[in-house]
Parts: C-alpha cells; structure tokens; sequence
C-alpha cells in the first residue's frame, strides 16, 4: 500500500482498510486513528481554518486541541486524533455548514 | 450507571487506582477521551540506567496494556474514547460517547493529567508543525514517520527523549534548536536556562552530556557551559544540538517547507545571519502544565505552583482535596513522570477507600512513603523544582486547607 | 511576528492581544472579552498559558493574572447529547 510514512517495526499484524478523505479512497490500518492513517498516507492538511483561510492539521495528538477535527460520517467537528478508523469510513474538511455550503452551489 | 468509585482519565494514576479500589471490594468505573487505555503511558519507550535489571527498559505501551488487562479483569469497567464534560456534586459524571449518559460515584478520583504547553513561532499554524507530544505518540504508539526531515524547536528532557526515539525509528531528524526569544509574550529559553533545564538528562541515557560534563558540572555551570558550547559542538546521537541558535520563524506555503535558525546569546537575544533548514516538519516543545478544568468546575480551590508546572487543585498529601468526595492523581497535581503517578493513583486509592469505611492493600502514611520512594529514583525530572513545590503545596495545605 | 497567531481557533493574533493589554486588559478574561481569545474549540487549553506569560510579561512578574474559569461543558457536546442527560 502507499502508506509511505509507516515504521518498519509495527508489531501485530494490522487489519488494512479502505477510508475516504475528500472522496479519494485511501487505505489505513483498522482501529487506529483516522489521523494517523491520514498521516501515513502523508496528508497533513486535514482542514482549512474557518476564520483565517489557512491550512491546519494535527497539533497535540491527544484530543486538546481540536485542530485536526473533520466531518465524519456526516457527524462535523470530530476529532481525528482520538477517533478510529474503520471500514469504508467518510471523511471530510472543514465544517458541516462549509460542507452544505458547497453542495448549495453545485446544485 | 451506578459505582462506589468514578475515575476520570485512564493514565498511569487512574488505572492503578482502579486497580487497587477493585482489589478491596468497591466497585469502579474509569472514563477516557482516547480511544485506548493507558494516556501518556502509551507513547513512552526509554532506558532508564536506575532500573532493576528487568525493567532497564521502560516500554509505557506494554505497562498500560497490562494495566488495563488486570484492571478489567478484576471487573473494573473502563470506557474509552468516552469524554466526561461535566462533573456535578456527589457525584454525577455527564459522558458522551457511550450506551450510558451518567455515571454515578460516592467518591471521584480526578486523574486527568496534563496538556501541552504552546510553543508560538511565526508559522507554527501550518500543518507539519505538531508538538512533541504528538511526535511521541505518533513515533512509539501508531509507528508512523511524523516527516521526511524533522526539526525540533525547544530543547528539554521531554523533546531529547523524543528525538532519541525518532532516530531510533528510523527518521531524520535535522536537528533540535532553542525557540525564538519574544519578548513580546514574556518567554526566555536562553541557552543558560535551557542547560541548566538539562541537568536530569545526563541520568537518562548515556549520551554526550554525561561523557563530556556530567550532572554536577551541568549543575553548577550552566552559563558557563552554554558560552563554552559553540555552534554543532555538541552532538547526540549524531543530531545537532544547537543550544545556541533558536528557530525564529516556520515557512512554507500551505505547509512546513524549511525553519530559519538564527544565533542567540548565551541570555538568549538573537544576533547574526539567519540560516534557512529544509524540513517538512517541526516539533514544538515547551513542557506540560496540568489539566484542572473539570477539578475548577467542582469548586475545588486552585493554587498556582509554577515549580509543579503551574496551577493544580489544592490537595493533602494523601491526595484529598477541600472538596468532600473528591482526590486528584498522577499529572493534575504536578509534572512527574508516569512510576510517581502510579504511585500517586495507589495512594488516592487508599485514601478513598477509607473515607468510604473500608481500607486498602497499606496504609496511608507507607502509601505516601512510596510517592516519595518512586520520586527519588525518578529517571527524569521534568521540572527541576518539584521537591520545592511539593512542599508549597503541603505548607498550603496544613495551613488553609484541612477541612 | 506581531500577526503571529497566537488563538489558533479563534484566529487572534499577537497583535490583537498587545492592543487589548495597552487598552487596559489586565486579565485573561478581560482579554477574553476584548478579542475573543480562548473561546474557540480548545476553550483556551492551547492559547491560555502564552497569553497568562504575555500578561506576566507586560504587568510584571509579581502580579498574578486572573486566569479563565473552566465552565460545564468541558469540552463541545452535542446538543443531543445534553439533553439526553
């Protein structure tokens, strides 16, 4: 898989999954947070600031800081960090009205 | 749900206290935001030369597991991944997250640890600039390359112990330099202050600190030593240690593509050309500070003790505090490494066990002896004045705080 | 350095924090209510300690500025959730 960020040493075998991010299908590792399969896959922006415009990704790692929430499974501001991947998971940037807000104009 | 007990945080503290309240017949509930047991234990892998021989080797990922294997052996229920957002009086615990709503408890023991300090350089926002905290958990835990090329901004006994485990790993580390000096949010990592920070490394690992100075002479000349270190003069592990320069600004565009570095004096004023590294990544490092939100909601008094990393709960020795009901264990008290809050959760366990009429595996006064036993041998310090907080903290206590 | 952002949720910069000081702010929640600084997502976990050493920085290291007050809930919930309680 192109999980090019993985250490070598992972000692249990893991369970690969298929997750989407931004609709494009990804593989990670079952169970593991969906930041840490975003990471592996070497994606570091996981949203864009709603005040600011910038880039953001993880920060603390630890649920503190909510810098690396995302829409997931249609549930908006989750956060990635402390949430596990599973099967077939959808991800998406920015917020649930960001979200809304472009389909609105697709439409 | 109903329990005797309810734990907040399912670190070191927590778990062992669970252990230890289970084990004497109450019933014990432990709740965490992480989706697996074990909190900072989880990203920790060091040698620690002080240990017996067996433990020489501190493996947190594999102490939490088994922590949590006897903890839910013995019927304690832990849930993960579950958030406790408000505590109310004896004692109603709001979670979500789980097939339950509330918790209640007669007793609750707040062992929710600590949290990061922010370490703000111009363009520490971009994403590819995390804490060390995170480079931590995402190295040992998820064993997964943080970057390509890794700078560490912020240099103390945390981010030397990180940067080991990333070489270890397999990944480049560039190099660690100080932070920026700004005068303009009250900050000083001047390389005195820092070597004098590092003092308790030289115990950690046999690297260049001990062979080149040793703990005494880091102790007792750190300016000195800092005017001595030149620049790329001192090497661990084969990465640069730049105690004299500091990382004064983060580019890239939408994300980490290079720091620039700039010389500073031995007080810490930048002087000299700037250098521009490339890296994807940067590590901000500036030390924990415990996490008392829940413990304020409660009404519990909070003194601020900057020698155990800034404000916590007022407690006893035995780990009770003001309020009726309520202990506190493990970081929330102070910053020590995770055998002092598994110590620390052993004796609030007991603490609570008497106060609810019954009582555990020791007594109080040899539990509190323990504390400082697993202090003394401690492997490393994060603050160099814990000894001196620890007794603010009692001299408080005996005076404004017995109920 | 001034734009640095120093309220990453609330997108606040050093600036706007130094200006609230000089207009007289002299705790946190008074530089709370000045420019919304730690009433975002983290509710001041992240920015609390940096704008507490700016303050220490600013009025002096003897005096102890009146920090944030934690407040039900801790962290975001889901109205649903509350209501559920």
């Amino acid at each position: 898989m192109a999980n090019t960020y993985r250490l070598g040493h992972s000692e249990a075998k893991q369970k690969t999954i298929e997750f989407y991010f931004n609709h494009k299908k990804l593989t990670g590792y079952e169970g593991e947070p969906i930041a840490a399969s975003l990471l592996a896959n070497g994606i570091r922006t996981i949203r864009t600031c709603e005040i600011t415009g910038e880039n953001r990704g993880i920060l603390c790692g630890i649920g503190h800081c909510y810098e690396c929430r995302a829409e997931v499974n249609g549930v908006p501001n989750v956060r990635t960090c402390l949430t596990p991947n599973s099967q077939g998971i959808e991800v998406f940037s920015g917020s649930a009205s960001v979200h809304e807000g472009e389909m609105e104009d697709e439409s | 749900m109903k329990v005797d007990v309810a734990i907040i945080g399912a670190g070191p503290a927590g778990l062992t206290a669970a252990i230890e309240i289970m084990q004497n017949g109450l019933s014990v509930a432990v709740i965490d935001e992480y989706y697996r047991p074990g909190g900072r234990l989880l990203g920790q892998h060091y040698e620690d030369p002080n240990a017996p021989p067996d433990e020489r080797v501190w493996n947190g990922k594999k102490v939490a597991e088994q922590l949590a294997e006897k903890a839910r052996a013995l019927g304690v229920q832990i849930f993960t991944g579950v958030t406790a957002w408000s505590v109310s009086r004896k004692w109603e615990i709001a979670i979500t997250g789980a097939e339950v709503n509330t918790v209640s408890a007669s007793a609750l023991l707040l062992a929710t640890g600590s949290i990061e300090k922010a370490l703000p350089i111009p363009g520490w926002t971009l994403p590819g600039a995390i804490s060390i905290g995170a480079a931590q958990t995402f190295t040992n835990l998820h064993h997964i390359a943080v970057g390509k090329r890794v700078m560490i901004a912020g240099v103390d006994p945390l981010s030397l112990s990180v940067m080991i485990e990333m070489k270890n790993a397999g990944i480049d580390v560039a190099g660690m330099a100080l932070p920026s000096f700004t005068p303009a949010l009250g900050y000083r990592h001047s390389p005195a202050d820092t070597t004098l920070l590092l003092t308790d490394v030289a115990g950690l690992a046999p690297n260049a600190f001990v062979r080149r100075f040793g703990k005494f002479a880091l102790a007792r000349f750190p300016r000195l030593i800092a005017r001595t270190l030149r620049f790329n003069f001192l090497k661990v592990n084969g990465v640069p240690i730049h105690l004299r320069k500091s990382v004064v600004k983060i580019e890239g565009e939408g994300q980490v593509e290079a720091v620039l570095l700039q010389s500073v004096t031995v007080d810490g004023e930048p002087v000299g050309d700037v250098e521009r590294v490339e890296v994807d990544t940067v590590c901000l490092s500036a030390g924990l500070y415990p996490l008392v939100d829940l413990a304020q909601t409660t009404g519990c008094r909070l003194v601020d003790i900057p020698e155990l990393g800034g404000t916590v709960p007022l407690h006893g020795e035995d780990m009770s505090t003001q309020v009726d009901g309520l202990f506190v264990a493990g970081n929330i008290t102070g910053i020590e490494g995770a055998k002092v809050a598994m110590a620390q959760g052993k004796l609030s366990a007991i603490s609570i066990l008497e106060s609810l009429g019954t009582s555990g595996s020791m007594t109080v006064d040899k539990a509190m002896k323990k504390v400082e036993e697993a202090r003394k041998i401690a492997p490393l310090r994060f603050l160099p004045e814990i000894d001196a907080g620890r007794e603010k903290m009692n001299t408080i206590w005996e005076k404004e705080g017995i109920r | 350095m001034k734009d640095m952002i120093i309220c990453r949720c609330e997108g606040i910069r050093l600036s706007d924090i130094l200006e609230a000081i000089d207009e007289g702010a002299s705790s946190i929640p008074g530089i709370k209510k000045r420019v919304r600084v730690g009433m975002g997502f983290c509710q001041g976990r992240v920015c609390q300690p940096i704008v507490r050493d700016m303050l220490e920085s600013r009025l002096g290291k003897d005096t102890k500025p009146v920090l944030q007050r934690a407040q039900t809930p801790v962290r975001p919930v889901l109205l649903k959730d509350m209501i559920k309680k």
